[in-house]
């Protein structure tokens, strides 16, 4: 008999683990420095709004349990290849990518501003991508034993600062400020964008779903879970921003818990948040070059990238998709270096992809509901099809109010535009010809189930079907 | 209508375990187990196949007979489907029969009194 480890508590550390990172804090700051303690009321909504989302991928977990590609194999078996390969290559690789090299940024600018050394902040982001990728490429997993610690740290840390500055019992200088500069609900409505960030990815806890002890219920509950400490959490650290930071200082800072840290607690407090968002981004970057090349390799192993992402070294890792996360990481953290607009622009940017991605779950929710109605689910989202809709609903509206500046919207949607445009050029000609597929007709759910099993591909490859 | 039905599972071989399990939980006080050999629709074809076999090829399979009250069988059958279910093929199939009767041989009980 199988023995199941885990237990609710796991999956929410889990999910929280997973879900804070350094990147949030400047989504944290931005919203925050603009709305005040309002803002919580934003991150309020953008909490529910990622609530429908775990609901409706656990429904989908349920309904194609234990498979390693997640939302892009529930996606091609609800609509097919080419929105599968546009979410996966534009929601997630592209995405991922981009937020560590805003994480890398973040790190980098903290770094050089605690170190005061006279040394560009980018050679920082260009010691540690190197040094990551060295060890992956050598199958050494740096951080495999210590990733919940260094978890447990940040999110620990940030607990720790948020209550000493919402209580207002540190060391150093309060400020005098409004608790609140906007109270109209339009601006509070567009913001939840940017507080969007603050909360995805809990669903990375769906994978430890086979270890734990009554998944159906305790892996939904404790994402659920999650995702209301977090919103606890941040909601603190607002206070604590309230008490101690100038609201314009952290609107415009490009490492806001730096700056909080050195408010609340002097130059210990600096130090601190400096070495706890490093470690958190050494390891957030560690995992993001491993996954995101494991996920290439799996696309391509399903045909849905060129071969050479599937090519592993004498280590056994697929290296070129690890060098090429990297370089990306190394481009995007080149563009946002020390410039918070660029961080804050890349974040929302980065959103709209994710945004996009979520959209495609409540669809492959609706689309099994339709087709599937009677498949035996351990979990199924109540309230029929309402609680997909609010989150289709809802995250459109995000989309469309990614920044209450014009400009700055247009320049997001024409990026995000841009990438899916090139994105589904290429999904439609390598579909077609590569893998002889129907780009809109949905591969059967068995079928992607199959391809979990790796005598699927053997058995193509050696009768020439897939080369 | 019989107050008795059979339920009858043709399944993998490695559900067995956690199923009794979930049916011990429920109050289910029996079972007969046969290893079989069978086959569906996809005439004994593995998953990973590009083609189905054009002759029926008969793979190991489990049998699970349980006898119950008419009333518990939409319970049972519910937890029977959810446990067996992974998505792949081969998950199995599930038989529900009436039973006439049903005799506990050493005190001579008959029907639901014998289950």
């Amino acid at each position: 008999m199988d023995e199941k480890k885990l237990g609710l508590g796991n999956v929410v550390s889990v999910s929280v683990g997973l879900v804070v990172a350094t990147s949030c804090l400047v989504s944290l700051g931005s919203g925050a420095g603009t709305l005040g303690v309002t803002f919580i009321l934003a991150m309020a909504i953008a909490m529910l709004l990622n609530m429908t989302t775990v609901a409706s991928l656990s429904e989908l977990n349920a309904l194609m349990p234990n498979t390693t590609g997640g939302l892009a194999q529930y996606t091609l078996a609800a609509l097919g290849p080419f929105p599968t390969l546009i979410s996966m290559v534009g929601g997630y690789i592209i995405c991922n990518t981009m937020s560590c090299g805003v994480e890398a940024s973040i790190f980098s600018f903290s770094l050089a501003d605690t170190l005061e050394l006279n040394i560009p902040s980018f050679v920082y982001t260009l010691i540690m991508t190197v040094v990551i990728l060295l060890a992956n490429l050598r199958g050494i997993d740096m951080f495999a034993k210590i990733q919940d610690i260094v978890a447990f740290l940040l999110v620990g840390s940030l607990v720790a600062m948020g209550f000493i500055g919402m209580i207002g019992i540190g060391t150093g200088v309060k400020v005098e400020q409004p608790y609140m500069l906007n109270t109209d609900f339009k601006d509070i409505a567009a913001m939840t964008a940017v507080a969007f960030w603050l909360f995805i990815g809990a669903e990375y806890a769906i994978p430890i779903s086979k270890e734990v002890k009554n998944a159906k219920r305790n892996v939904p509950l404790g994402m659920m879970i999650g995702l209301f400490l977090i919103f606890i959490m941040q909601s603190v650290m607002v206070f604590g921003f309230h008490n101690y930071v100038e609201w314009d200082e952290l609107a415009n800072s490009a490492a806001p818990h730096i700056v909080y840290g050195y408010a609340v607690l002097g130059k210990a407090g600096k130090i601190w948040m400096m070495l706890v968002g490093a470690l958190a981004v050494i390891s957030t970057q560690n995992s993001t070059v491993n996954s995101l090349a494991t996920i290439c390799q799996g696309m391509a192993k399903m045909n849905m990238l060129p071969k050479i992402f599937s090519k592993t070294n004498k280590h056994n890792v697929p290296w070129f998709g690890q060098v090429f996360v990297s370089v990306a990481i190394l481009v995007f953290g080149y563009l946002s270096d020390s410039s918070a607009d660029m961080i804050s622009f890349l974040i929302l940017a980065g959103s709209v992809f994710w945004m996009i991605s979520y959209v495609l779950a409540h669809i492959d929710l609706l689309v099994f509901r339709k087709r599937l109605p009677n498949a035996p689910r351990n979990f199924k989202v109540p309230g029929g099809v309402i609680i997909p809709i609010i989150g289709i609903v809802g995250t459109v509206y995000m989309i469309l109010n990614i920044s209450s500046d014009p400009h700055e919207r247009l320049m997001i949607w024409l990026l995000t535009g841009g990438c899916f445009v090139v994105l589904g050029v290429y999904s439609a000609i390598w579909i077609k010809v590569k893998m002889k597929m129907k780009i809109f007709k949905s591969v059967p759910l068995e079928k992607v189930m199959a391809m979990e099993n790796d005598l699927y591909y053997h058995v193509r490859k050696s009768k020439g079907i897939w080369r | 209508m019989s107050r008795i039905s059979k339920i009858e599972v043709i399944t993998g071989m490695s559900k067995l375990t956690n199923l009794i399990q979930e049916l011990s939980k429920v109050g289910v006080r029996g079972v007969t187990v046969m290893q079989v050999l069978g086959c569906g629709v996809e005439m004994g074809t593995q998953e990973y196949e590009v083609e189905l076999n054009e002759v029926m090829e008969l793979l190991p399979k489990q049998q699970i007979n349980i006898v119950v009250e008419a009333n518990k069988v939409d319970k049972i059958l519910d937890i029977i489907k959810k446990e067996l279910y992974t998505g792949h093929i081969g998950d199995g199939k599930i038989f529900v029969y009436d039973i006439d009767n049903v005799i506990r041989v050493r005190t001579g009980e008959e029907g639901v009194e014998a289950l």
